[in-house]
């Protein structure tokens, strides 16, 4: 209710129009069109397709959002966007011919019904970062919008969005489709940072919305936003009031939307550029990246964030368990061996550790007396956690078991020391 | 022994033969064929030849010749009579010969559904074409869900998915609208009463998104035996319909025998249990090798049947695993392996609820035996045409259990057979449907000026909601302007789609089975036997909360049953007339079922051997709901005869009610309080079965001196002598002389 006081106080204060005004309808057509272009900053644009707003930003390559510069994106190395995407074929993404997108829409649910009412669109002019928000004053003015928005995407090749893969583009196809107006936004290549963001951050960050990364990455504050989820009635209002100041922070909060994906942008280039000495890359983060270079076969770097993730709480364990099997992937046998020593020895991953070492000594350093000993110990664990939780490891049990029986007549000892009571300690 | 030699023993035998009121033989009957038409693909001609099919039934031919020809058509004919090719050779052979046209297959059930994609894969693989069919429902994963809206030719769903996952997201599915040619809705006759009126308006919905993509499918429906299918089909599509309903399948003789179980308490006038005189007939059969189907009314008796057959079929070598159940609650995997072994022969004999009663495809079986009468005369044809063989002999047997509805049907067997089938009643203008669908469609597409909906005009519907601030109209279009998303506020059926799971945790965890919500307090409260497949378990353990129910398996010589008490109770009035003679009311109130306790019973021979008590929380539906009182001293009335004529008056008003609701007879329900606690006066309550209430209270409301001389003139013309279904209802349930109560009833009120 608070917000509710303020803006009616807010209304007050500007040249005194009242509330009641705006929900009496005492306004003419053109005096309640000239209020909001006055209040939202907003410009008409005539298109084929009718009339709609737009309201147009140009931020200078000086411009710093939440301590980035927004320029910066330009010395991203082309390698390092295929890792922000996890895909090679992002190495060749060109940020001059990207457009970033954030839509605020009538409702989170998607279908149909789900109308974007102003669509944020920014984009690099030179160094200069151009940021263009289409409005639609009313439901018949979005053809008008859509038709803005399809001619300004024909310049552009890729997108750049936060969760836009999964809600910002399909409405937007739904809209343009809805509109027999094809479907312009498919692009051959859309980066979504939420994917990225998610791959580097979800150890470390609870949530990874917009708002904890700029939280946790910025330290942004923004001043006058608003929360995502009263945005819909708010629209609402607006449509049967014609009000336009409880929309300012809307419109603030799809600028800030899409100033920070450029800064996210940035932020996630510099932790994949040279992950050990980037203020974005932090405790958990390492064991994340790890997982990035590892899938992306950069090995080297994946065994140096692995290594500084072994201390970190939370993600130790899974650090020593995937690096063991990097080694061991990589053919570097001593490291591998010496790993899963240390993980049997403070309980890591024991039973697996266990098994790994089992094959090391069966089969390469023919180590037959310390390959039946790790065996017996994995089965004591294996025997030991059926009786404590109740249910059966029958095939873990099992596939030891028979391990165990191969290793003994390799040795040629006789098979009834198979018996889990001649355990030798 | 044979089936032939069979019947003869059942014939010899004066024990059976002297508790059969009737023994019908419906005549073997010829097939008529006609020869495959010349725009038949050869390679659909070819794979019909590889499986023994030369020449086409003359309705399937029909069928074939009358959607060729652009007609929209309902195809009503008894099970296995080769219905599915009805409608799979129209679709195939438009697909044959363009690649881009579609279908959508609407089923009832997602059992069903299952059931017609294998079916239809195995003919497109035999043709080795690229014809993609899939299944998408709740169950269908995310991942295949882009490649099934991107591909497939045909689209297998069901009417609760198409409202809530495909319209609403037309867009995703534009190749699919765009070019779809055919909606085939099987099993017609069960969209009927509020769940039919609701699937109209789908439909409505549905046609909207095609004209939007510019296409116009053709409506292919199939319903099973009712009195009014080409009406029915009409009213649910929209379309006007070619009936085809002249049977060309050959049939064998069939024998229908009504078997009422044999008195063993004269006094008490007490009849053995027809459970068990269904195993006993069941096993005649059984034991000499022939596939029989048991229909049960409810779960429970399924189990206790298939345990009881189990038992005996033991000692035959392979005999007890021969004899399987079927269920609602039994996992798909398991169903599927159980439909598979009756039409392998594999599996000799299945008790099953009518879970088996709708067209999944277990083959033909030689005998049904119906424990119980199923409740309509359609319903029993369902049942018995389980069992019906091309060439040879069939024998259906209905075994009548000792409620008064099943003993009227046993006594009068000419009732049943001079009777036609029931209707199927909708109503797709019901305003609460109505206005819940015109919300949807105006989220899927914006309503433009003048537009109509199902033919309806509805600018008073679109300003209402305007009024409401859930559209909104601007630039002569309705726009939707709600953050919601309607569709998943409107339910197409009454009962909760929640499910219990029944967790075995006899060794390690392990999910057996599911309950629905509404029979969970019933079948799974603590300490009650919970029988799957003839394996007894206990319940140890339900997490209400959770959802869950944790049993072990156990093997005890008895099984549970619980006692549910219906309430009704007034929670606020609306309206109310004081009339001359009566009072009528219409208002809000709270039905509440609880399971108040439980019953152990004993194996064969019934005996109550323990009970206990059940604390689970009530099952509750608001609903809406018309009453009418009347004065205590109606024309002299004893107590008990008054209790007898307002039962009968309820009966005959809630037969009748759905002929004017256009409803289903299950939509509504009637209770009679002989002197309720709101009224303080003798009272007939009837109430919407429906969470919410969906308007039928309010119509009966204003109908109600109709409604009661309606109820005058069925009980003057019936030609009963005490009561019978079409009337107060059987004497045995209402009691003697319960129409001479009843008119009195209504002639006071009348006056």
């Amino acid at each position: 209710m608070g917000k509710n006081v303020n803006l009616t106080e807010t209304v007050n204060i500007y040249k005194g129009e009242k509330k009641s005004d705006f929900e009496s309808g005492c306004f003419s057509q053109t005096r309640e069109n000239e209020l909001i272009c006055r209040i939202l900053n907003t410009v008409a644009a005539k298109t084929p397709l009718g009339e709609h707003l737009m309201v147009v930003n140009s931020y200078e390559d000086t411009f710093y959002h939440a301590g980035v510069r927004l320029a910066d994106i330009f010395e991203i190395p082309p390698d390092i966007v295929g890792l922000i995407a996890k895909d090679s074929d992002y190495n060749n993404f060109n940020f001059a011919k990207s457009v970033f997108i954030d839509t605020e829409t009538t409702g989170l649910a998607g279908g149909s019904g789900t109308y974007a009412f102003l669509i944020g669109a920014g984009y690099f002019e030179g160094k200069k970062f151009k940021l263009i928000q289409y409005f639609m004053r009313d439901y018949n003015e979005e053809p008008a919008v859509l038709h803005s928005l399809k001619e300004l995407l024909k310049e552009f090749e890729s997108v750049v969005s936060f969760n836009g893969k999964a809600y910002d583009i399909p409405i937007l196809s739904t809209r343009f489709l809805i509109n027999r107006m094809g479907n312009p936004v498919e692009k051959p290549f859309h980066l979504d940072l939420l994917t990225s963001a998610r791959r580097l951050y979800k150890e470390r960050m609870a949530s990874v919305s917009l708002a904890s990364l700029e939280c946790n990455l910025f330290s942004l504050e923004r001043k006058g936003d608003i929360p995502s989820y009263e945005i819909p009635s708010i629209y609402f209002r607006f449509l049967r009031d014609k009000n336009p100041y409880p929309l300012k922070p809307i419109f603030y909060h799809n600028r800030m939307d899409i100033l920070s994906l450029v800064a996210l942008t940035v932020k996630i280039a510099g932790a994949l550029k040279n992950p050990l000495c980037s203020d974005s890359c932090s405790e958990q983060d390492f064991y994340c990246l790890g997982r990035i270079y590892e899938d992306m076969e950069i090995f080297e770097e994946s065994i140096k964030c692995y290594l500084k993730a072994l201390e970190m709480p939370g993600v130790s364990e899974k650090a020593h368990f995937r690096l063991s099997l990097l080694y061991k992937r990589l053919g570097r046998w001593n490291e591998a061996q010496e790993l899963w020593l240390k993980m049997a020895e403070n309980n890591v991953h024991a039973e697996f550790a266990l098994v790994e070492l089992a094959k090391v000594y069966e089969h390469r350093t023919k180590d037959y007396t310390k390959a039946e000993q790790v065996t017996r110990r994995a089965l004591e664990l294996a025997y030991k956690k059926k009786g404590l939780l109740g249910y059966s490891q029958e095939q873990e049990i099992y596939e030891l078991k028979k391990r165990l029986a191969r290793i003994l007549s390799k040795q040629g000892k006789p098979q009834k020391q198979l018996n889990f009571f001649n355990t030798v300690k | 022994m044979n089936l032939e030699q069979v019947l003869d023993y059942i014939k010899a035998s004066e024990r059976i033969m002297q508790n059969v009121t009737r023994w019908e033989v419906i005549p073997q009957k010829c097939g008529e064929y006609e020869n495959f038409p010349s725009y038949l693909d050869e390679k659909l001609v070819s794979v019909l030849n590889k499986k023994g099919i030369y020449r086409l039934y003359t309705h399937q031919r029909q069928a074939l010749d009358e959607v060729t020809t652009g007609k929209n058509i309902v195809v009503v004919t008894p099970t296995a009579s080769g219905k599915t090719l009805c409608y799979n050779l129209p679709v195939l052979n438009q697909i044959l010969k363009d690649k881009n046209a579609r279908a959508i297959y609407l089923f009832p059930t997602k059992a069903l559904s299952q059931d017609q994609v294998s079916e239809l894969m195995g003919m497109v693989d035999a043709m080795s074409e690229d014809i993609k069919t899939y299944t998408y429902d709740g169950d269908t994963p995310a991942s295949a869900r882009v490649a099934i809206r991107k591909d497939a030719h045909i689209v297998v769903t069901n009417p609760d998915m198409l409202h809530t996952g495909i319209l609403p997201h037309h867009t995703k599915w534009m190749k699919l609208f765009s070019n779809l040619k055919f909606v085939v809705i099987d099993e017609v006759h069960t969209y009927r009463g509020v769940f039919g009126s609701h699937t109209a308006n789908v439909l409505r919905r549905l046609e909207r998104i095609c004209r939007f993509y510019g296409s116009n499918p053709i409506f292919i429906c199939s319903s099973a035996t009712i009195a009014n299918p080409k009406e029915l089909a009409e009213k649910l599509t929209g379309k006007s319909m070619v009936l085809i309903d002249k049977n060309g399948a050959p049939s064998g003789k069939k024998n229908l025998i009504f078997y009422n179980p044999p008195v063993v308490n004269r006094q008490l006038g007490i009849r053995r249990s027809s459970i068990l005189e269904a195993k006993t007939l069941a096993l005649i059969f059984l034991k000499n090798r022939i596939q029989t189907i048991t229909f049960t009314r409810s779960r429970l008796a399924v189990e206790v049947l298939l345990t009881y057959l189990k038992e005996e079929m033991k000692k035959i070598p392979g005999g007890a695993e021969s004899v399987r159940g079927y269920r609602g609650g039994y996992l798909p995997r398991e169903r599927r392996e159980i439909e598979k072994g009756l039409r392998d022969g594999d599996i000799l004999g299945v008790v099953s609820t009518n879970a088996l009663e709708l067209g999944i495809d277990i083959g033909n079986l030689d005998v049904s035996i119906i424990t119980g009468y199923p409740g309509s005369i359609s319903s029993t044809w369902q049942q018995a045409g389980r069992a019906g063989r091309r060439t040879s002999s069939s024998v259906s047997i209905l075994v009548a259990s000792s409620s008064p509805l099943d003993q009227f049907i046993i006594k009068h067997p000419d009732y049943f057979f001079e009777s036609s089938p029931e209707n199927g009643l909708i109503n797709p203008n019901n305003l609460y449907i109505l206005v819940s669908h015109i919300k949807c469609a105006a989220f899927e597409l914006p309503f433009e000026d003048g537009e109509t909906f199902g033919n309806q005009r509805i600018d008073e519907i679109l300003a209402f909601l305007e009024g409401e601030r859930i559209l909104r109209h601007v630039g002569g279009r309705w726009h939707w302007m709600a953050e919601s998303f309607p569709a998943d506020d409107i339910s197409l059926r009454s009962a909760s789609p929640e499910n219990f799971v029944v967790v075995d945790i006899t060794e390690g965890a392990r999910v057996i089975g599911e309950v629905d919500r509404a029979s969970a307090p019933m079948m799974i409260h603590e300490e009650a036997i919970y029988i799957h497949g003839g394996q007894q378990y206990q319940v140890e353990k339900l997490d209400y909360e959770e959802k869950k129910a944790y049993v072990r398996r156990v093997d005890v010589d008895y099984y549970t049953d619980a006692n549910l008490a219906v309430e009704i109770k007034v929670l606020e009035e609306f309206k109310q007339e004081l009339g001359r003679s009566y009072q009528k009311h219409m208002g809000e109130v709270m039905v509440t079922s609880l399971a108040t306790m439980f019953k152990k019973i004993k194996f064969f021979t019934h005996e109550n051997v323990g009970s206990g008590p059940i604390h689970l929380p009530p099952e509750e539906m608001h609903t809406t709901a018309f009453w009418i009182s009347i004065t205590e001293d109606t024309m002299g009335l004893s107590r008990e005869e008054l209790e007898s004529g307002l039962l009968g008056l309820c009966n005959v008003m809630v037969n009748l009610a759905p002929l004017y609701l256009m409803c289903d007879p299950r939509d509504i329900r009637g209770v009679v309080q002989i002197r309720s606690p709101f009224t303080m006066k003798p009272t007939i309550y009837i109430y919407d079965n429906y969470p919410g209430g969906v308007g039928f209270s309010e119509k009966l409301y204003g109908m109600d001196e109709m409604l009661l001389k309606a109820a005058r003139q069925v009980i003057l013309e019936c030609s009963c002598e005490d009561g019978c279904p079409s009337c107060v209802g059987p004497y045995e349930e209402v009691g003697s002389g319960s129409k001479n109560f009843a008119l009195k009833i209504i002639n006071q009120c009348l006056i």
